[in-house]
């Protein structure tokens, strides 16, 4: 599982504690990295906690996602990562 | 009580507020010298009272008071609070009285109490308790009087504010202006609009001529913000609060009596101009015009706004998680408008009949109803600029036929339509093409991999072998599962059938687990899990329940200003910043076995 390449033990056992073994599995690693370098991209300083809390956005288009974070960088301004990273409920935004 | 006039007794108290520093009085305090009591002297409490209800009937006609004591005049009313005279004493002041009337509210469902009824906890009759009844009364007496001329800030009708009658309202204290006033308020709102364009009325402005503030005058402010709210009520509210003749007044005479409707108001004027020139309000869902009835590209979207209007119809008989779009329901007071411009909320009889015989040839030409966006035709089959919507017009039968299978219809198709729908491949129980197709791709895959685990990006022709110029079946096995979950307000929910079939291929609805431990355990804790469950849902039940011991642990509270902490859902880093602790720390410390206080709830 491919998963275990990017996350530490702790976190890697989080995700496999939250989600169905399946969805796991369906997971594709090249869609993975290019959202989660895309979220490197923007500074996000948390991302083994969207991983584990926010793993469905990591199955989305890369497009999609990117809109997304602008909209939010929109709606809340520079210091929007640190916004989101102390209330990370704003990710719902980009499931929606 | 033995005779004495004002003036003595007025002695008597001045001198109990020189020896006690204020005048409150106890209400069988006897006395000759005015502050100490006497089992022979004279009854200042008594008279103290009886000041208070003098107060309470300044403004009031005789035929509304309570009490028959003749009103309080302005020269003893001052005397009396220059030695610190409390008209409303202790406990009796306004918020502690609304607090007696919303537990008689709680108790029996409604302030419909006897005038004469007296309580001390608000619901069970004491004869030595507070005068409720009378309190209620004189509520809805100083609200009529808000908006009847000639009203000082003197006494009992010393301003009603909007806060209270919203309070009032909530506990369903029927508030009600007369009639004759009603109407001689809206005339007068039509002249603070004539004479300043808008009615941006502030809360206290009291006017004779509806645009110069007169503080004799009638108090337009409040009036013009309650309007507003009774307004907004549908036909299905509980309680209008508008008559029948005041809603056909507003529906004549329209006034842009909503500060957020403004735009709607616009927008029906220029569909009023549309109706006007052709008749009729078909407007085309893209027409967009600046006159109402030319197009004009750069002009407002009438077409949409119109189809807006329909849906926001269609939502007045459902609660608000039963509608799938954010459309607030249509207000009575819109409908009567819209209706006065014959806005049809399905199609005309003769309309349908006509679009159907297009759909039937458009069917019988090419053997289906795959009919392209925006495809327009006069013929039935062949594409003609000038032509009908017909591909408008088949999405609305299937939207129709759909909302029959969720019994969420309004009845726009008869068994007969349905049937020649039926006839030409449109049921009720109907699967999109689109989606069949899909489905049947899925199923394959299934078929062939034994599961249902399509990676995100996977398109395909076949349902198994990748192909780029396929469709992308990883992407609409995630839109089923939102759909699902209703994760989305722009997405349909998925309905029962399409639920079945895809739970014949072992699609995975919900990829999370431990929904059942995160409900039980927040249950336990107070937590209405239906209400965060789109926040809650992303957190671990380990980090759930470690947050929540943590939060005890420390005194904190799990909800803070009604909300739930912000602590559920920081970063690890934020939580460091924040707290000092990281999660992991928080998860080895303070995760906690609740599984038997859970069993036990559960039980109880």
């Amino acid at each position: 599982m491919f998963l275990s390449k990017y996350l530490d033990d702790f976190s890697f056992e989080e995700v496999l504690d939250n989600y169905n073994f399946e969805f796991i599995c369906q997971l594709d690693e090249e869609n993975f990295v290019n959202i989660y370098n895309l979220l490197k991209k923007y500074n996000f300083y948390f991302i083994n906690d969207i991983i584990v809390n926010y793993l469905e956005i990591f199955t989305l288009n890369y497009e999609i996602v990117e809109q997304g974070i602008l909209s939010l960088k929109e709606k809340l301004g520079d210091k929007f990562v640190y916004i989101i990273g102390n209330d990370m409920r704003y990710l719902n935004e980009l499931l929606d | 009580m033995d005779y004495m006039n004002w003036d003595e007794w007025y002695e008597l108290a001045q001198k109990y507020y020189e020896h006690y520093k204020n005048l409150l009085v106890p209400s069988n305090f006897k006395t000759t010298n005015g502050y100490e009591y006497d089992e022979n002297g004279k009854n200042l409490g008594n008279w103290i009272v009886r000041q208070r209800k003098a107060y309470l009937n300044i403004n009031i006609p005789k035929s509304q008071r309570t009490n028959p004591i003749p009103p309080l005049s302005e020269d003893r009313e001052i005397k009396l609070r220059q030695i610190g005279m409390v008209f409303r004493c202790g406990k009796e002041n306004w918020e502690y009285m609304y607090g007696l009337a919303k537990k008689y509210y709680q108790h029996y469902g409604n302030t419909s109490m006897d005038i004469n009824f007296k309580t001390k906890n608000g619901y069970e009759y004491d004869s030595k308790g507070y005068c409720l009844g009378v309190w209620v009364n004189q509520q809805k007496i100083i609200y009529n009087n808000i908006f009847k001329e000639k009203q000082s800030d003197r006494g009992s009708t010393k301003k009603l504010s909007i806060k209270h009658i919203q309070m009032l309202k909530a506990i369903e204290v029927e508030l009600k202006i007369d009639e004759e006033d009603w109407k001689e308020l809206y005339n007068l709102a039509q002249k603070y609009y004539d004479h300043f364009g808008n009615l941006l009325v502030p809360e206290n402005f009291k006017t004779t001529n509806g645009y110069e503030y007169d503080s004799n005058g009638i108090n337009l402010g409040i009036w013009v913000h309650e309007t507003r709210n009774l307004i907004e009520k549908t036909s299905n509210d509980k309680d209008q609060g508008l008559t029948d003749e005041q809603i056909d007044i507003i529906v004549s005479n329209p006034l842009p009596l909503g500060l957020t409707d403004m735009k709607w108001q616009m927008m029906y004027d220029l569909a009023k101009k549309y109706y006007e020139y052709y008749g009729n309000l078909l407007v085309p869902v893209t027409f967009k015009t600046k006159n109402g009835y030319e197009y004009d590209e750069t002009g407002e979207n009438l077409g949409s706004w119109i189809a807006n209007q329909r849906i926001a119809y269609r939502n007045v008989p459902l609660a608000k998680n039963e509608r799938r779009n954010k459309w607030k329901p249509l207000s009575i007071i819109k409908f009567k408008m819209l209706e006065k411009i014959e806005m049809k909320y399905c199609y005309k009889e003769g309309n349908w009949e006509v679009m159907y015989d297009l759909a039937k040839k458009y069917y019988e030409h090419y053997g289906n109803l795959r009919v392209p966006a925006d495809f327009k035709t006069i013929n039935g089959y062949e594409y003609d600029e000038n032509g009908k919507n017909l591909k408008e017009w088949i999405v609305i039968q299937k939207r129709e036929l759909s909302d029959s299978d969720s019994s969420k219809s309004n009845e726009m198709l008869d068994d007969n339509k349905r049937e020649l729908l039926e006839t030409i491949g449109l049921t009720s129980n109907s699967l999109s093409e689109k989606w069949k197709f899909m489905y049947l791709l899925a199923k394959k895959y299934y078929e062939h991999y034994g599961n249902l685990q399509v990676p995100t990006n996977f398109k395909t022709t076949n349902g198994y072998e990748y192909d780029e110029n396929g469709e992308n079946l990883g992407i609409w096995i995630r839109y089923q599962r939102n759909a699902y979950s209703k994760q989305s307000s722009k997405i349909k929910p998925l309905s029962d059938k399409k639920i079945e079939l895809l739970q014949q291929i072992d699609m995975v609805f919900d990829v999370r687990k431990d929904k059942e431990k995160k409900e039980d355990l927040c249950k336990l804790f107070g937590i209405e899990y239906d209400c965060y469950s789109k926040y809650l849902k992303n957190l671990t039940y380990k980090e759930l329940n470690s947050k929540i011991t943590y939060i005890i642990s420390e005194g904190m509270s799990v909800f803070v200003n009604n909300r739930l902490n912000p602590i559920f859902f920081m970063s690890d880093i934020n939580l460091q910043a924040a707290y000092g602790i990281s999660k992991k720390e928080m998860i080895n410390n303070y995760f906690k076995d609740y599984d038997a206080r859970v069993k036990k709830n559960v039980l109880e």
